[in-house]
């Protein structure tokens, strides 16, 4: 009974961590996933625009 | 030994507990990755491999890593949100061209390609997450005195800075006449009253690619007129290329891919912004619809980039290869993925109200006929053929193709049918379109 209760205690203290380590928990861990949301979509559009030159080529 | 079994269960079910969770994705994601530097995976770095292969002799060290500007994230690896895209500068290939003494000089012909190749990008400067425009010579360029675009024509500037030197609307005579242009081109500069710009693409400046206003046009079948007729010769830098080999074609699908992942619902950045709503949401102080309907138009652009993947791969299949009308289209639509797609989502993310709507992927390039008002001056090389403002294959090839077989006359009249179609009037507007409080809901 006690290594039930043992095995269900660290699978509930497994579920914290795993839950706080996922979460945006304030202010501050929110701008700076917005920063990276912003240099996601700055890099995709980069490899868009890498793309189009890709399939062009310069002329004088 | 039971012990040992329990022990060995629990610990396995810990590690997959964690793991499903993704608690080992972020901070040790190297461990099964191989990547101790970002995390990257390897196939990551494979496409990204491939990429620069398919691209344009493109410049190895980036801007932001080179001067080392201070980022507010020094953890951080991932290009800024200044990175937008690559010049082509000068710093790429410090030793090539042409150097006179320690100075570096236009070769005959080159001056137009320095420091035209900028405005290919025109197309993209509403866009909020791309801050750097401009040039800032002393970063980007050898030219570390001076600043290319303050209107000062100092320094080195007279020998490629444009916005300084010369080619204004404003002040088109400046400099042109000046020592240093016979310094470059020789005393036949402006010889016999032949001068630039006169409007007129002489012989010594089409030579010498010396006069890029009166011989924009020039390299690729225009004439003198065109220069003074659109007024935008920087335009005409870049030509689409007449087909790719199935090869490079099946790395630009594999890009299109990656990108189509990151876009996604099991992307990295559908997760940050889920994670971001979630915190609005948790709040319950904020309007948190904005994460949603971004969330709404990465899904209808990631749908469109795989409409649009679908069609190319179709293309290779049957031809072996990119012909110039797929790569037109795949031009167009990247365009409109960027304008329709990537734009709303950070238009959305800031709180701009948006309107979520398909991303239609065109079946070749679109001519946006009675979408402009009397004012507008077309621009070739913008990848739009405008006949109803003057271009055509004689005058900008790079929009217009030249030659039109019966077959794309026929394609380009479906096309025409399906804009058509797809232009949304108010009405439509309402019926397919879901606006942002449906969105909500």
């Amino acid at each position: 009974m006690k290594k039930i209760i043992a095995i269900l205690c660290i699978f509930c203290l497994l579920f914290v961590i795993t839950g706080c380590g996922t979460t945006i928990q304030n202010d501050e861990e929110a701008a700076e996933e917005i920063s990276g949301v912003n240099e996601e979509i700055s890099e995709i559009t980069s490899d868009l625009q890498e793309i189009n030159e890709g399939i062009s080529e310069g002329s004088s | 030994m039971k012990k040992n079994l329990a022990i060995t269960f629990v610990l396995v079910l810990m590690c997959s507990s964690l793991a499903s969770a993704g608690f080992f994705s972020d901070s040790l994601r190297f461990i099964y990755t191989g990547n101790l530097i970002t995390g990257d995976t390897v196939a990551e770095a494979g496409i990204q491999e491939g990429e620069e292969g398919i691209s344009e002799p493109a410049p190895e060290p980036e801007p932001e890593q080179v001067t080392e500007e201070p980022s507010s994230e020094p953890v951080t690896e991932e290009p800024s949100s200044e990175q937008t895209y690559q010049e082509p500068t000068y710093q790429d290939q410090p030793k090539e061209g042409c150097w006179v003494g320690d100075e570096q000089v236009p070769c005959p012909g080159e001056d137009q390609q320095q420091y035209n190749n900028q405005p290919q990008y025109n197309d993209y400067q509403s866009q909020p997450y791309q801050g750097q425009q401009r040039y800032r010579a002393p970063e980007q360029n050898q030219y570390q005195q001076t600043v290319c675009g303050d209107g000062i024509c100092e320094g080195d500037e007279k020998y490629g800075c444009q916005d300084d030197c010369g080619f204004t609307s404003e002040n088109p005579m400046k400099q042109f006449n000046g020592d240093y242009q016979k310094e470059l081109y020789g005393e036949e500069w402006c010889a016999g009253g032949q001068c630039c710009p006169d409007g007129i693409c002489d012989d010594f400046e089409q030579k010498m690619g010396a006069c890029s206003i009166d011989c924009s046009g020039t390299s690729s079948g225009g004439n003198g007129q065109y220069g003074q007729q659109y007024g935008a010769p920087e335009q005409n830098t870049y030509v689409m290329k007449e087909e790719i080999d199935a090869t490079e074609a099946l790395t630009l699908v594999l890009k299109l891919e990656e990108i189509r992942m990151k876009l996604g619902t099991d992307g990295g950045l559908y997760e940050q912004i889920q994670n971001l709503n979630e915190y609005c949401e948790s709040k319950e102080t904020e309007d948190c619809s904005r994460y949603e309907n971004a969330l709404a138009m990465m899904t209808e652009t990631s749908v469109s980039l795989e409409t649009l993947m679908s069609d190319l791969k179709s293309s290779i299949e049957a031809n072996g290869k990119l012909t110039q009308g797929d790569l037109m289209k795949l031009k167009n639509n990247i365009h409109n993925i960027v304008d329709n797609g990537l734009l709303k989502i950070t238009y959305a993310l800031i709180g701009v109200d948006i309107t979520i709507e398909t991303i239609a992927v065109e079946e070749t390039y679109v001519d946006y006929q009675g979408s402009y008002d009397d004012s507008y001056v077309a621009e070739c090389g913008n990848g739009l053929c405008e006949p109803d403002y003057g271009e055509d294959s004689s005058n900008c090839p790079n929009d217009c193709m030249a030659e039109t077989t019966t077959e794309e006359v026929e394609e380009t009249e479906t096309t025409t049918e399906e804009v058509e179609e797809t232009e949304t009037t108010t009405e439509e507007v309402e019926e397919t379109e879901t606006t942002t409080e449906e969105a909500v809901e």
